[in-house]
């Protein structure tokens, strides 16, 4: 198949907008929008683009967005990227696993519908999401099996102690030694992320439209369910 | 099929709301903590804060829990007499608006028989949604709003169809209009004006929810709404008009009544004073006519292009995450090992940059220029945080304009007029205030001087016809001459501000004046005079 020289550089422009904004809004930059949806050409280079920047560029209503492949540690987060992100420079382990258990908990916690939209809720307090975490640490505890825990120490019992062990400070505390601080930090990461609306103020919580979209169309959907398999370790490494 | 049975589910609705109202709001103990003991005391309570909000909506206002909290401590002030403080009724309203309303975040289904087909049907629920909004510009705040459902439950209150409400409305209003009894018609014609801006905030809602998710925008929801939008729209300016047109013809009779005869009597008085609040209202809901026929435009172009979006999409699977994922996950907590596996594609990382080594050898430029260097620098680290930081900054200088203009029209009000060199002696040496620099108080003086005449209730007109958001953060003269006047009830009394130079007389100097860049300033201004008459 030929390309014309124009429709390459169209391509290369909007790749790069990608790699530069992650995301490629209709209002932002019109040119190279109307370019990737109205020239098939063009899309199919930028998505080849994409795969060879191990990424997948897809649209999601009148946004285009760069999705770093799962293995992409490049694009994407390693684990000790986020780790030094999420959690003080002293954590360990339990402290990461911690906060990623604490939006998995988010994520549950809004997408549970069944509906069109899987989302299930228009918002959510701190208080509810922290109440929720222990709750479901405890769940964790009981309905974990003995002999999973004893294999090298991550246990819900281990995650509950370090939870329950920060202190919980009534107000205005962000220090990453109180429950409150641990999780504003997680949620401010987020907010950088695009992924929720974090009004400190009114300790609310509201997803934001990327983040619908992502569940609705990326990470729940049937065809990524090999992700789910492979995080809970049916699939080994392929 | 039994015809009375058609509408059933829409019915089911109306008392889904009253039933998870009641639901949320039966045998919860927090009620007692904050002495409300009965039945009724809690469902009065919480139907008074529906009102709040519905009014605060209705204004346009944000309505934050402060908001709430406040109006609360209030009416208990002055109604219920609980003895709870201020704190407590806040956080008695957290509680009506999070777990009564709001059920705690989670959406509401009720289920409803549909007789087409005989089958329950999950009907869905909301009364209040929140949106974050900035107070003064700065503090980042929720913001209640009463939904769709919330209005029609609020309507339902006074025992009237949706849809009816507008022509009943205009009936009244007609009638008392006839029967020359203008105080009544007052009434009627606001609660007119409130239907047009709770049609006009239903498209918009709308409109919001389509933009957040369009599937979850039913097609019934959207045929319903374009009919009562034609509906609204219907023939009503036409009347408005002619109503206006009527009103200020009675207001001409009852003004030349005036001039004749001195004087009117008591009644006569008060009559001229409704019906030019009825010819104010009027003229708003012919404005507000036409932001619904604006947005009723808009809204059908919105919905035909997220649907179009969406149809290019397939209808995706989905599985639950929590029982394919979640509960696993509890079972056994060395998954979480892979967690960021799943996780991945949700996160961007920030690229590392590369160091130009041709960076060392460019020629050194003067300091100004470099902190420009800088500030673009920040651009390339952080665009979010930099563009907040700019807001911020011009935020901080808008402040310092307004801070500026109200010394001058303080003063100027105080003495009913007053020269730039009186004000300068006025001001004993401390002119931080009136001049944080000169660029600042230039422009505002510049301004003022080619406005010359400013009628302050010109512009208010003004500004009442253009009801849009501005929103621009730079300096707007006229923008923030009526901000202040709205703050400040000191100036109240400002009609006119007529500016103009006094050319006869010396220079006024101001001196140790900052510029922007920084440096100390003398300034040579010639006389102004600032006339308030």
């Amino acid at each position: 198949m030929g390309y014309e020289l124009e429709e390459i550089t169209l391509s290369q422009s909007i790749f790069y907008y990608l790699i530069e904004h992650r995301e490629l809004k209709e209002e932002d930059n019109i040119t190279l929008y109307k370019a990737y949806t109205e020239n098939g050409n063009v899309m199919d280079l930028v998505k080849r683009q994409g795969t060879i920047a191990e990424s997948l560029i897809e649209r999601y209503g009148n946004i285009i967005y760069l999705i770093p492949d799962e293995d992409n540690t490049y694009l994407g987060f390693s684990k000790q990227n986020l780790k030094a992100i999420l959690c003080k420079s002293t954590a360990t382990d339990k402290d990461y696993y911690l906060s990623q258990f604490v939006i998995l908990t988010l994520l549950v916690e809004f997408y549970d519908g069944q509906g069109s939209s899987s989302k299930a809720r228009d918002y959510l307090r701190v208080g509810d999401l922290l109440n929720s975490v222990s709750e479901r640490l405890k769940e964790g505890i009981e309905s974990s099996d003995e002999e999973s825990e004893d294999i090298d120490g991550l246990a819900f019992s281990n995650m509950l102690e370090a939870f329950e062990a920060l202190r919980s400070e009534e107000k205005g505390s962000r220090a990453r030694t109180t429950k409150e601080g641990f999780i504003y930090n997680i949620l401010k990461f987020l907010q950088n992320q695009n992924l929720i609306d974090f009004i400190e103020e009114d300790e609310m919580i509201k997803t934001t439209k990327k983040l619908d979209q992502f569940m609705d169309y990326n990470l729940l959907n049937k065809k990524n369910y090999r992700r789910v398999l492979r995080v809970l370790g049916v699939v080994e490494n392929e | 099929m039994i015809s009375f049975l058609n509408n059933f589910p829409k019915r089911m609705k109306s008392v889904g709301s009253y039933a998870f109202l009641f639901k949320n709001s039966m045998s919860k103990t927090t009620w007692k903590q904050f002495g409300f003991e009965e039945l009724y005391e809690q469902i009065n309570m919480i139907f008074i804060v529906l009102l709040f909000i519905m009014e605060q909506s209705l204004k346009d206002e944000p309505c934050t829990m402060d908001d709430i909290g406040g109006f609360i401590d209030m009416v208990n002030m002055s109604s219920f007499k609980k003895p709870i403080s201020y704190e407590e009724c806040k956080e008695l309203g957290d509680f009506i608006i999070n777990v009564i309303l709001g059920n705690q975040g989670k959406v509401m289904y009720f289920r409803g028989y549909d007789f087409q087909e005989e089958e329950y049907k999950n009907i869905h629920i909301s009364f209040i949604n929140n949106k974050p909004v900035y107070i003064d510009d700065e503090v980042r705040r929720t913001s209640y709003y009463l939904t769709d459902d919330g209005y029609n439950l609020m309507l339902s209150t006074l025992e009237m169809e949706s849809n009816m409400l507008l022509t009943i409305h205009e009936m009244i209003f007609k009638l008392h209009i006839e029967k020359a009894s203008y105080d009544k018609a007052v009434d009627d014609i606001k609660n007119i004006f409130n239907q047009l801006r709770i049609q006009y905030q239903r498209i918009r809602e709308a409109m919001r929810k389509i933009r957040q998710n369009a599937l979850s925008y039913s097609v019934l929801d959207y045929k319903l709404l374009l009919e009562e939008n034609l509906e609204t729209i219907g023939d009503t300016s036409k009347k408005f008009s002619r109503y206006r047109d009527n009103i200020r013809e009675r207001v001409r009779e009852l003004e030349e009544k005036d001039i004749n005869i001195q004087k009117l009597d008591n009644d006569d008085t008060k009559n001229l004073v409704n019906l030019k609040i009825i010819e104010n209202y009027l003229s708003r809901a012919i404005d507000e006519h036409q932001q619904i026929l604006k947005t009723h435009f808009e809204l059908k172009s919105l919905y035909t292009k997220e649907l179009e979006d969406l149809s290019q999409m397939t209808l995706i699977k989905r599985f639950n995450l929590r029982n394919e994922l979640y509960d696993k996950l509890l079972e056994n907590p060395n998954n979480l090992r892979n967690i960021e596996y799943f996780l991945r594609p949700l996160l961007n990382q920030e690229m590392d940059k590369t160091y130009n080594i041709n960076k060392s050898v460019e020629i050194q430029k003067p300091i100004r220029a470099k902190l420009k260097d800088e500030d673009e620098e920040i651009l390339e680290i952080d665009d979010e945080q930099w563009k907040e930081e700019q807001i911020a900054r011009q935020r901080e200088k808008l402040k310092q304009y307004n801070r500026s203009l109200m010394v001058i029209l303080t003063h100027a009000c105080e003495n009913n007029g007053i020269s730039l060199k009186d004000l300068k002696e006025n001001l004993n040496e401390d002119y931080s205030e009136l001049i944080p620099n000169v660029e600042i108080f230039k422009e505002i003086v510049i301004e003022l001087l080619r406005n010359a005449d400013i009628d302050i209730q010109e512009l208010k007109k003004e500004r009442s016809e253009h009801i849009a958001e501005t929103g621009t953060l730079d300096f707007q003269l006229n923008e923030s001459i009526l901000d202040l006047i709205d703050i400040n009830p000191d100036l109240e009394n400002i009609k006119k501000i007529n500016t103009f130079r006094i050319d006869s007389e010396e220079p006024v100097i101001f001196e140790n004046v900052n510029s922007s860049t920084g440096k100390i300033k003398r300034i040579y201004c010639s006389n102004i005079y600032f006339d308030l008459n």
